[in-house]
């Protein structure tokens, strides 16, 4: 079985679910991630890519700055990620 | 993961007791579910702001009639978590908790959710059920969940939460009745237990508790809700453009070109109206004040009205009837019963009803900006705007949230310093507060449309040119200042943003006209009480002490007795009469203690190229700054109804000469005059506000002394580069 590699959210550059491998803790900015849903064990859906980004997460879209998104750490998915609209990947991903 | 089970206990309350007393009911809910729509359908009109002691935010509180018992409904601040970060949020849970000062907890919550986003929001309906208090959902949206065709199963998501829920439309009415029927039993009867126990990992928990409360919310909200695949298309579509880097920030500039265009047109016609009200309400004032009145009865008449005035004063500014402030109001109405009938007059007609019109004229545009900006709140943009000032506000140390105060600001300093309240940061919510007052407000424009008046009457376009000046050098200031005070006073960055974007939504018109009538309501609350009171004091130092005929000036003197002459032998003598009696107000002026003080300051202020005259106008306006175009108006002679008359003002600005023959009101002096009025403090009841916010005389007082001396400085280049250009 394939170990999956972990990246920072910021460093994502497309469209794709992600699997929320840890949340840095960071006092009160963690805890502002988590109010959100955004936590370990969570999926992350990567809308738009960029400083800001869009993600969604528990059915909700949700904007984050980059420092923010430096703080989670995300697993790769196992094939690479497509650029296509994210519907594609919201219900399986690649 | 171990999960703890949590099982509250139940309460038995004295049922008569219960149904005696006003029962308290807290609406409680995330951002963006409706709560507020739905209490204003609950309370209509009867919304009153409610103060608490130690508290900075008011909460909205209106009374509810239910057929067996009286309910006041008390409207929180939304919050994602009762881990409260924002002042805002600390108060929603200080509130559910009873820990706010001289309150209990509430006799029952009504949790609002929203219908289309179940999943989201069951984070907070565990954190809330978890507290024990009686509770019923609210079910909100279910309009919007309807037509989007997501099926919730009622009778499912009731067994799982362990309370009643009532499905409801906040919009449209629907499901109310149910919804206090279900509050009416609930207050009235033993309080309900809840039956069933949800999992909640606020004890003992060895992970991570946010983790285990949205795995039970997603467990949940799969259990009870289907939700088609479309759903959410529409709001990812529209982002795609409004939330585009590039195209993002286009549509904000346009939307934004947009707001100021309605207020500007909309708000000229009754802006006119609440103008000439007000001129034939003085008028009218005049007309009816007798003259051979003996003088016991017009004492004793004017005490009792002047008591009268008072009492609404301090019911307004709901100021407490305690022995200090009943004497100052005896005080006060003894005072202007002694005044002479002339000044008494004056009092009313230039003080009191001119005070009070010149803060009214700005309502219109007010109730446009906090309309429009309703709208774009309830349709989901702010969030969009937010997001795509984030990186221009980090870049100077402002939170991409400050974006909803600084629009707030540019109708008044005031709501748009409150707004702060949903910055999460003290230090960001400090800096916001610190640089709202640069950007324009309403008060600021009859002295902006006076001076681009003055300089360019000629040109249209450069007319225009310096009012977009205007605007953008405070724009410029407050973003200036805010990265000063980041590298300065205030160092660090703001908190990144983390912001929720929620569906686009049809906004409420019902909603935009309540949240537009309360803020009316606040605003001329405000003119009635702290804006009359400082009409009064500055007409009091504009008018004291009273100029004997034997200090008018020798010229002053021949003037006005030439007019007089001429007016016998005139077929217009009441324009001559009128010439030498402003004359001998402007005299009167310069004798009172305000005109002595602008001559005292005429060295700080020359640099600026302002002479006593304009620096009446400054002390004048130290408390609002539109003060300044009456004083004009005044010390220039051509009396009060003159500054009304734009064209009569301008020109009788631009005849006035300094004592070497060269214009008072140059290009340089004109520029300058309006750099000043663009950065300048100049209004006491922001800084009230501010001291309020900040907790401390200190960041009102700083605040203060930084404007002004910001202000100084630019005004004092802009003359001297001018000048010194010009020759």
């Amino acid at each position: 079985m394939q170990t999956p590699t972990v990246t920072p959210l910021s460093d994502v550059f497309g469209p794709g679910v992600f699997h929320c491998h840890d949340v840095a803790e960071c006092g009160e900015a963690s805890v502002r991630l988590k109010r959100f849903g955004i936590c370990a064990g969570r999926e992350i859906e990567v809308i738009q890519a960029g400083n800001p980004m869009v993600i969604r997460v528990c059915g909700v879209r949700v904007g984050v700055s980059r420092e923010l998104s430096e703080m989670i750490v995300v697993e790769e998915p196992a094939c690479p990620l497509h650029a296509a609209g994210s519907e594609s990947m919201r219900v399986g991903g690649c | 993961m171990r999960l703890v089970l949590k099982v509250c206990e139940s309460e038995v309350v004295d049922m008569s007791q219960t149904a005696a007393k006003v029962a308290t009911v807290a609406l409680v809910g995330n951002p963006n579910t409706g709560k507020t729509s739905l209490f204003n359908r609950l309370t209509g009109l009867r919304a009153r702001t409610a103060n608490y002691p130690g508290i900075t935010v008011d909460l909205r509180k209106g009374r509810l009639k239910l057929p067996n018992v009286t309910a006041d409904i008390i409207d929180l601040p939304g919050f994602y978590s009762l881990d409260a970060l924002s002042p805002e949020e600390q108060v929603a849970k200080a509130a559910l908790t009873g820990q706010l000062e001289g309150e209990s907890s509430p006799d029952a919550v009504v949790l609002v959710l929203d219908a289309t986003s179940l999943r989201r929001n069951l984070f907070v309906a565990s954190e809330v059920l978890d507290l024990c208090l009686p509770t019923v959902v609210a079910l909100n949206l279910v309009d919007a969940a309807e037509s989007a065709k997501i099926r919730i199963d009622i009778e499912d998501l009731e067994k799982e939460l362990g309370c009643k829920v009532v499905p409801v439309s906040a919009k449209t009415g629907k499901g109310l009745d149910e919804l206090k029927r279900v509050l009416d039993g609930m207050l009235v009867s033993p309080l309900a237990i809840i039956p069933e126990e949800h999992f909640s990992c606020t004890a003992g928990c060895t992970g991570c508790q946010y983790s285990a409360r949205f795995a039970w919310a997603e467990r949940v909200a799969n259990a009870t809700t289907q939700t088609p695949e479309t759903v959410g298309k529409r709001t990812e579509a529209i982002d795609r453009f409004l939330t585009h880097p590039v195209l993002g920030l286009m549509a904000f500039s346009a939307l934004m070109l947009g707001v100021f265009y309605l207020i500007f047109s909309l708000a000229g016609v009754p802006m006119e109206l609440i103008d000439g009200t007000f001129g034939r309400l003085g008028d009218l004032t005049s007309s009816l004040i007798p003259t051979d009145v003996p003088p016991v009865l017009w004492t004793s008449v004017v005490a009792v009205i002047s008591m009268a005035v008072v009492s609404i004063c301090y019911r307004l500014a709901e100021i407490k009837r305690t022995p200090k402030s009943m004497a100052l109001a005896v005080a006060v109405s003894a005072w202007v019963a002694w005044l002479p009938v002339d000044d008494f007059e004056s009092l009313l007609v230039d003080g009191v009803i001119g005070g009070i019109g010149g803060i009214l004229i700005f309502l219109p545009q007010i109730c446009i900006l906090f309309f429009l900006i309703s709208l774009l709140e309830d349709s989901g943009y702010m969030a969009r705007a937010a997001f795509v000032m984030e990186r221009l506000m980090r870049f100077v140390g402002l939170p991409g949230k400050a974006f909803v105060p600084m629009l707030s600001a540019h109708a008044c300093a005031i709501p748009g310093i409150m707004a702060a309240r949903v910055i999460e940061s003290w230090r960001d919510r400090l800096v916001t507060i610190l640089v709202l007052p640069f950007l324009t407000c309403s008060a600021r424009l009859p002295v902006y449309a006076m001076v681009t008046a003055l300089l360019f009457s000629d040109s249209p376009t450069k007319a225009a040119l310096a009012f977009v000046g205007a605007y953008m050098l405070g724009i410029g200031a407050a973003l200036s200042s805010a990265w000063c005070l980041k590298k300065t006073l205030l160092k660090g960055e703001a908190v990144p943003l983390v912001i929720e974007l929620p569906a686009y939504r049809m906004p409420s018109l019902w909603n935009a006209l309540m949240i537009v009538t309360e803020r009316a309501i606040i605003f001329v609350r405000q003119a009635g009480t702290v804006i009359l009171l400082i009409s009064v004091i500055l007409w009091a130092l504009a008018t004291y002490p009273k100029m004997p005929e034997s200090a008018l000036s020798v010229k002053a003197a021949g003037k006005v007795a030439a007019l007089r002459a001429e007016a016998e032998n005139s077929e217009t003598p009441d324009e001559l009469i009128a010439q030498a009696d402003h004359l001998v107000a402007s005299e009167g002026l310069a004798y009172s203690f305000a005109g002595r003080a602008g001559r005292l300051v005429e060295p700080v202020f020359r640099p600026l190229g302002f002479d006593w005259k304009i620096n009446v106008g400054i002390i004048t306006s130290f408390a609002a700054r539109e003060v300044v175009v009456s004083t004009l108006a005044i010390v220039y002679g051509i009396g009060e109804d003159g500054a009304e008359d734009e064209k009569t003002l301008v020109e009788t600005l631009r005849r006035q000469k300094r004592p070497d023959g060269t214009p008072v009101f140059d290009v340089a002096t004109g520029l300058s005059l309006l750099v000043f009025f663009v950065l300048a403090m100049q209004c006491l009841p922001t800084q009230a506000v501010t001291k309020r916010e900040t907790g401390s005389w200190r960041w009102a007082v700083f605040q203060l002394v930084y404007m002004t001396g910001v202000a100084y400085v630019a005004a004092a280049a802009t003359y001297q580069l001018v000048s010194r250009l010009a020759v």
